[in-house]
Parts: structure tokens; C-alpha cells; sequence
């Protein structure tokens, strides 16, 4: 006689959901992990840095991910609750406690899930360390350091609470004390039309003011903060979602208006019942679009941007840096290569930090600019300029009514500077964009003193100097007589390392266009397995009512069309004016190709119309 | 004692659509009464009510003093473990158990000994005849057989209370017969309080006591006084005025 455990543990059964869901698990906490550790390395932090904005998009990437797992792995979780959810009501119903199912659910599926989400982690920081620091970076790091456990163990915790929010969160169906409604999954009042007039209108508003933000952000004077286009962002994606999970209230008001409204009762039926179970999939679905294209952009415009890469940034063939101590040195060096050398300018400088913010600075005198370029400044005492070294189409650049421009530090500004534990103000006169030196941080800003006013501060702080040097045709440095640790800043030592290093930027952009392209295929599926037994159970009636193949056929791939093309043009759609909105320098160029971009979407979604008709036919 | 006041349901916040509607009723043990009515006068929901296995908008149902409403989760259970035995209409048997397995699942719940398991299960299956395809799963066997089982199942606990809903629904007449016979047996020997839904006369004849549902409301108790046949034409009767107005 078997005991009440046996028939307990007999009696709840959706093997093949449940391996899904463990599989799917498996996946996403390798995809997770994966990305985890990628914003965990040091040298692709500082790339996106550099990229204006960049970090944010990528950390909000991240949080997109976590949350399209969180959704995704619930409804996976929901998929095989409800094929339990009959059998769970019945128990229930003969006085079993639900504490106890619950638990029992619990205790059976959480040992798996660990398994799966532990191996799955270890799966992607395995292939973080073989792609990105074996293959990409090229190095050999100890890996099991401190920063990179410290990072196992929160993804691995995030995805195990994601994991438990889901099941939980199903779980709690059970609590109901409309048991009948468990055993016969009725899940409530359907929703009335109101809820979708309103949704309908939200999505269009947020879709409408998130864009308008993004271009009030992309064209206005003034510096906003770089929360700015990530609210934005948000508000679009809220936007894109409302107006995806709206469709089937308004489509449907603007089906029964037809006059032969009669026609179309199959379609109505389609889009009112399953439209609204794979709603949701579908405005993951959409968004995931959006991303694409934005990703898309991003790396053609990288890729572009590396093709037309130059050495403009780079004026000097070599800048060597040196201290005080090494002075005599270099000028014997120098007198040594006076032959090989065509110009050099020495530039003293001293590094400080501006007191807010902690930024660190760069001061050089009045004369060294003066000497290189050949431009009077006629600083004023306890006055500077601010020299960026920077692309000025890059940056929002504010001008005065006088003429003045400025963008990283408001003009007549008094700026506290801390050299060696002495404070230092200087009032900023103006900026000024140009490429004085080579560089190897266009970040970093520099303050052009007064003569006097830098002799002050020499005094201070340690000089470091930059020996600027072009050489002759057909020349070569001896870097052989170069002293020790002088350090060298080559024209095309950058120029590779700067090719190199958005070639790993988009290397891992692209992981990123990847990831997204799993969670694409993984909502595509959310959206199939949302629908398949309900869409089954209404063919096989519609057959008992003797409705004809056509007709079903008819209507059936008209719904298949609105499911695949419908969250493309409204993902794709929203993602190239996005694009067009975010992007600083976007062109005619760059816009043609969002909307490229958004055209080969579509003919790719086309092929998986193609395949989908295929196999539900 | 099951005792109904004022109960009223609805499945709509605005309560514009009443399922039951100021309902009265004592039901007293040991009794064997009757539910009948005409389609979509409440009669199942009624049931499920009593069964708590739904919720009610207004009114009191109290089951041996205590209100099913104000029970906390743990009296709910142990009132669905051990006070009542509900049959489905729609059987609700497991997919993944036996015929056996479903119907002695109940009854391991309650932790019996396993010889007595087997005792109490061989005499039902016999008398139900059950034990012809005990082996094989529900969707293996046809709906009158998964309907003894359901029957099975509910009658084997012996609880205090068994609610029925159409328990001979897909049944022929003879087994139908058998099942009746069995709820009358449990009802005198084991004092067990029945309460079976039904549209059919000859099931609602085997009752102590027949009451008339009709748009939510009690309209008509019949009760057996004197012969069976006598009992059985007042049911007719009243069934037919209600299909007529129906």
C-alpha cells in the first residue's frame, strides 16, 4: 500500500515544463553571469567611460536583462504551475494544507534550480575568461581573485532570487479561497475595455514624451545629468509596453466597427483570447527590438569610427613625460637626437585636483601655448582657461553673449584646486578646444596659467614635463637611449591601441547584440507556449461548429502576422527614433541606417513568420 | 447541524448579477436531503459554498457551530480533511494516480492504517464494482467510471458530511440505483449528513427532504412523510411547475 507521500509526490507531475524551466535556468544564469563579469573588467568599464554615456546604456542593459529573466523564467514557472494547478486545487479540496503543498513545490524544484544556476554561472564566467581575457584582451589573469568571487556569488544569488520571486509569486494562486476557481484556473473578472483605452493611452504618451525628452536632452544648451536619457530610455520602454499590451483592445474596437464585423468574429476571437496571454511576451519582444537597433547603430558607428580613425588627436610624433630628476637626463637625450629631430617643445606642467568632484587636472604656463601654437592668451592673474582636448562636435558647448564658450566649467567660476595639500583658486576666463599634445586621457582637462601664476604653483606641487618632439622625414627615435621610466606617448601607439580598443568595445557590444538575441528567441517562445493549448482547444471547437478550414486558416495567419510584425514595428519603429534622438552627432547617414536596420529586422522577422506558419500550419 | 442564514453570491463587484440571494436553511444531522432546480439556479455553487471550496458575499454558513467564513486556514483545512467529502460533478479525479490511488488518497491523508485502508477500499470497489479497472488511469476509463470512482472516493472517507453534485449524472440506471443505495446506507448507519444536488426525480426521491432552488432562491421544501411514491409524485409535481415557468 503505497503511503500518502508516494500518491502526494505521484500525483503532481509536469516532467517536460519542468525540465524546461531547470534548462532554462541553466541558460539564463550562464547568459547573466556572463555579462556580470563583463561589466566586472576593468578595461571595458574605462572604454565605455570614454564613450559619452556609454556605462549607463550598458548598466541599464544589465537591469533590461535581469529583468526580462525575472519575466520570462515566471512565466516559464507559470507554464508548468498550471499544468499542476487542476491537481493542486483537487488536493486542496480534499483538506490537504496548503502549506504543505506549497513547501513540498518548493523543496522538489529549489535543489534543481541551484544545480542549474550554479553550473550555469560557471559555464559563463567560463567562456567570459576563454572570449573576452584569453581571445580578446589577450591576457593571462589569476582568476580566481577577490573581484571576480565577488562577483560569482551575487549572480548566483540574483538569479536564484529571481528564480524564488517567480515561483513565489505563482504560488501565491494557491492561497485563494476560491478553490473551485484553482482546480478550473479561473483567475478572476476577465478585464474590462476601460483598462484598455487607458493603457492604450499611456503607451502613447510615454512613447511621445520619452522621445521628446531624449531630443530636448540631445538639443538643448544646457548640461543635463546622464540620468537624463536613462529616465528617458525608461519611459520609452514604458511606452513601447503599454502600447504593445493595448493592441488587442483597440484593434478589436476598430474590428467590430467594420460593417462587415460579422466576417472577422474569428480574428476577434483570436485577438481578444490570445493576444492578451502572449501580450506581455509581445512587449518584451518589442523592447528587445528597440535595443537592436540602438545596439545595431552603436556598433556600425564604431565600426566606422575606427575606419576613419587618424592620428589628428595626435600632433606630436612622441611625447615623452618625465620629473624634475630626470631633466638633465633628457637633455642629453636630446642633444644626442638633435640631428633626428625637426621640432620639439618642452612643456612644464604640474597635476592637481579640483577640490569638487575630486577631478584630476593638469596646469601648464601661458608661455608653452603661446610657444607652440603661436597665440597671445594674455591670462590674468588668478585667472585660466580650460584647454579640453577634445572633438568639439562632441560636447554641448554654451557661448556667452560676448563670445565666450565654455562647457565643462561655467565661466567666471572660481575653481579650488589642491596641489600637494595647498589650495589654490583660479576664475576660468573661457574654454577652448584643440589638440595641443598628444593625449592619452581626452578627459582629463587642462588649466592654462599665467606665468607667474604657475611659477607660484610649481613651487608647490612636482613638475612633470612633456618633451613634445616631431622628427625629420625618414627619421627614427633611438628609444634604446631613452632613459628608464620616461614615459612614452607614440602617435601610432595610440592610434593602434585606440583601434584596439574599440575593436573589444564593439567585440563586446556585440556579445551584448548576442544576449539580446536569446532573449529575443526566448520570448518568441514565451509567446508560443502562451498561446499553444489555448489556440488548440478553440480550433477543435471551431471544427464541432463546423467553421470551414479557409476561414480558420484566414485568421489564423492574419493573428500570426499582428504577433510577429506588430512588437517589430513598434520596437523597431520606437528604437530608430530613439537612436535619432539619443545619438549627439546623428546625420542623414546615421538615421538612414536606424531605419535600415529597422527593415532588416523585419525581413528576418518575415523568416520566422515563415517558419511559425510552417509548423502551427 | 449546517445552518444556512441569509446567504447571498455573487460573482461581480457590483453584485448586479446574484447566483444566490438571501438563503435559508437548516440542514440537521443525520439528514439526507435534496437540492434540485432548474439550470443556472445556483445549486452547484450552493454546494461548493457548503463544501468551502468558494466564498460568499453575504449571509452566514455555519457547520456545526463554527462560521466558515471567520475559520482561519488550519480549521479549513482540517474542515476539508475531516468534516466533509464533496463529488464533483466533473469527477476532479488526479490524471497521474490510479482509480485505486485516487481514491484511497484521501483516506492515507487521514493516516489509517494500511490494513484498514485495504479493508474499507476492497468493500467499496466490490460494490461499485470498481475494482474491474482499479488499475488503470482516469483518462483511461470511460465518465460513468470515473464517476464511481469520484463516489468512491468521497464515500470511503466517511466523514461527516458528503456533498454530491449530480453523483449519477453519467451513470445508468442500475449503478446509478447502487450509488443512491450506498449514500442511504452511509446516511443510516454512519449518521452521515447528505447533501445531493440533482435534477433528476428518482434520485431525489431516495431523500429525507427535497428543497427547490429557483433565480437564487429557496421556494419549496418537500419532505417525506408518507409513501415513497407519494413523495416521488410531489417531486414530479413541483419539478414540473418549475420547468414550466422555466
Amino acid at each position: 500500500m503505497k503511503s500518502f507521500d508516494i500518491l502526494l509526490k505521484k500525483s503532481i507531475r509536469a516532467e517536460k515544463e519542468l525540465r524546461f524551466y531547470i534548462y532554462a535556468v541553466f541558460v539564463l544564469a550562464a547568459v547573466f553571469s556572463f555579462l556580470a563579469f563583463l561589466s566586472g573588467n576593468q578595461t571595458f568599464v574605462e572604454l565605455l567611460h570614454r564613450e559619452n554615456g556609454m556605462l549607463s546604456i550598458m548598466y541599464m542593459l544589465i537591469c533590461t536583462v535581469l529583468i526580462a529573466i525575472t519575466i520570462y523564467l515566471k512565466s516559464l514557472y507559470r507554464n508548468y504551475f498550471d499544468q499542476i494547478r487542476r491537481e493542486l486545487g483537487i488536493l486542496i479540496s480534499m483538506g490537504m494544507s496548503r502549506k504543505r503543498l506549497k513547501k513540498l513545490l518548493l523543496v522538489k524544484n529549489m535543489r534543481f534550480i541551484i544545480i542549474a544556476d550554479a553550473a550555469g554561472a560557471a559555464v559563463g564566467f567560463c567562456v567570459y575568461v576563454i572570449l573576452i581575457l584569453h581571445f580578446i584582451l589577450d591576457r593571462d589573469e589569476y582568476i580566481f581573485d577577490g573581484i571576480l568571487a565577488g562577483i560569482f556569488g551575487p549572480v548566483v544569488i540574483s538569479i536564484l532570487f529571481v528564480c524564488l520571486v517567480g515561483i513565489l509569486c505563482n504560488h501565491r494562486i494557491l492561497n485563494s479561497q476560491n478553490i473551485y476557481g484553482i482546480i478550473n484556473k479561473q483567475d478572476g473578472k476577465i478585464g474590462h475595455n476601460v483598462n484598455g483605452a487607458v493603457q492604450a493611452v499611456i503607451g502613447f504618451v510615454f512613447l511621445m514624451g520619452g522621445n521628446g525628452v531624449l531630443l530636448y536632452n540631445k538639443i538643448g544648451i544646457a548640461e543635463h545629468s546622464n540620468l537624463l536619457p536613462i529616465v528617458s530610455v525608461c519611459i520609452v520602454c514604458i511606452g513601447i509596453y503599454f502600447s504593445v499590451l493595448s493592441f488587442g483592445y483597440w484593434f478589436s474596437a476598430v474590428l467590430q466597427k467594420k460593417k462587415k464585423a460579422g466576417k472577422d468574429l474569428i480574428l476577434l476571437n483570436e485577438i481578444r483570447n490570445h493576444y492578451r496571454n502572449s501580450a506581455k511576451a509581445m512587449s518584451a519582444y518589442a523592447i528587445i527590438n528597440w535595443l537592436l537597433v540602438f545596439l545595431l547603430v552603436i556598433i556600425i558607428m564604431l565600426g566606422l569610427e575606427n575606419r576613419s580613425l587618424d592620428t589628428s588627436d595626435s600632433p606630436f610624433e612622441y611625447v615623452l613625460e618625465f620629473g624634475e630628476d630626470q631633466y638633465d637626463d633628457m637633455e642629453s637625450f636630446l642633444r644626442q637626437q638633435q640631428n633626428s629631430i625637426h621640432e620639439c617643445y618642452m612643456i612644464p606642467t604640474v597635476d592637481g585636483y579640483a577640490i569638487y568632484g575630486e577631478t584630476k587636472i593638469t596646469m601648464m604656463p601661458e608661455k608653452s601655448y603661446n610657444e607652440i601654437t603661436g597665440k597671445m592668451l594674455n591670462i590674468k592673474n588668478g585667472h585660466t582657461i580650460v584647454l579640453s582636448q577634445l572633438d568639439r562636435s562632441m560636447v554641448n558647448i554654451t557661448k556667452e553673449d560676448d563670445g565666450r564658450e565654455w562647457h565643462y566649467w561655467t565661466i567666471d567660476e572660481e575653481i579650488p584646486i589642491n596641489v600637494e595639500e595647498k589650495k589654490y583658486c583660479f576664475c576660468t576666463d573661457y574654454e577652448i578646444w584643440e589638440y595641443l599634445f598628444n593625449c592619452e586621457d581626452p578627459q582629463k582637462r587642462i588649466l592654462i596659467l599665467n606665468d607667474k601664476d604657475f611659477s607660484a604653483v610649481a613651487q608647490q606641487g612636482s613638475l612633470l614635463y612633456k618633451l613634445c618632439i616631431n622628427l625629420k622625414n625618414n627619421a627614427r627615435l633611438d628609444s634604446n637611449r631613452i632613459p628608464e621610466d620616461i614615459r612614452l606617448v607614440g602617435r601610432w601607439d595610440r592610434y593602434l591601441r585606440v583601434q584596439k580598443e574599440n575593436r573589444i568595445l564593439m567585440f563586446s557590444l556585440m556579445t551584448m547584440l548576442v544576449v539580446l538575441c536569446i532573449l529575443l528567441l526566448l520570448t518568441q517562445h514565451m509567446q508560443y507556449i502562451c498561446e499553444k493549448n489555448g489556440r488548440k482547444r478553440d480550433y477543435d471547437l471551431q471544427i464541432t461548429l463546423g467553421i470551414e478550414k479557409d476561414c480558420r486558416e484566414k485568421a489564423r495567419k492574419r493573428s500570426l502576422w499582428v504577433k510577429n510584425f506588430l512588437p517589430v514595428f513598434i520596437g523597431g519603429l520606437t528604437g530608430c527614433l530613439c537612436t535619432i534622438c539619443f545619438i549627439k552627432d546623428m546625420n542623414l547617414y546615421l538615421a538612414v541606417l536606424s531605419f535600415t536596420v529597422f527593415l532588416f529586422e523585419c525581413i528576418m522577422q518575415f523568416f520566422v513568420y515563415f517558419m511559425e506558419d510552417r509548423f502551427d500550419s | 447541524m449546517i445552518q444556512i442564514t441569509n446567504l447571498g453570491k455573487s460573482y461581480d463587484d457590483l453584485k448586479k448579477h446574484l447566483v444566490l440571494q438571501g438563503l435559508n436553511l437548516t440542514v440537521n444531522d443525520g439528514e439526507f436531503l435534496g437540492i434540485m432546480g432548474t439550470s443556472g439556479s445556483g445549486k452547484s455553487t450552493f454546494l461548493r459554498i457548503v463544501g468551502g471550496l468558494e466564498t460568499y458575499s453575504a449571509g452566514e454558513v455555519s457547520v456545526f457551530g463554527q462560521d466558515l467564513q471567520t475559520m482561519k486556514e488550519p480549521e479549513r483545512e482540517e474542515y476539508r480533511k475531516n468534516v466533509i467529502s464533496f463529488v464533483f460533478q466533473d469527477y476532479n479525479l488526479l490524471s497521474g494516480l490510479t482509480v485505486k490511488e485516487n481514491i484511497i488518497l484521501p483516506y492515507t491523508m487521514m493516516e489509517k492504517d494500511d490494513g484498514k485502508i485495504e479493508q474499507d477500499y476492497s468493500a467499496i470497489a466490490k460494490r461499485l464494482g470498481i475494482d474491474e479497472f482499479e488499475n488503470r488511469y482516469p483518462d483511461e476509463v470511460s465518465g460513468g467510471e470515473q464517476q464511481r470512482a469520484a463516489i468512491a472516493r468521497a464515500v470511503l472517507k466517511k466523514s461527516k458530511v458528503l456533498l454530491a453534485d449530480e453523483p449519477t449524472g453519467s451513470l445508468d440506471i442500475g449503478t446509478g440505483r447502487k450509488v443512491l443505495e450506498l449514500f442511504r446506507k452511509i446516511n443510516a448507519d454512519y449518521k452521515v449528513t447528505v447533501i445531493m444536488v440533482t435534477h433528476d426525480v428518482l434520485c431525489a426521491s431516495f431523500c429525507n427532504r427535497v428543497v427547490f432552488l429557483r433565480d437564487g432562491q429557496f421556494v419549496k421544501t418537500i419532505n417525506k412523510i408518507n409513501s415513497q411514491e407519494n413523495f416521488y409524485r410531489s417531486i414530479q409535481e413541483e419539478m414540473g411547475k418549475m420547468d414550466e415557468i422555466f
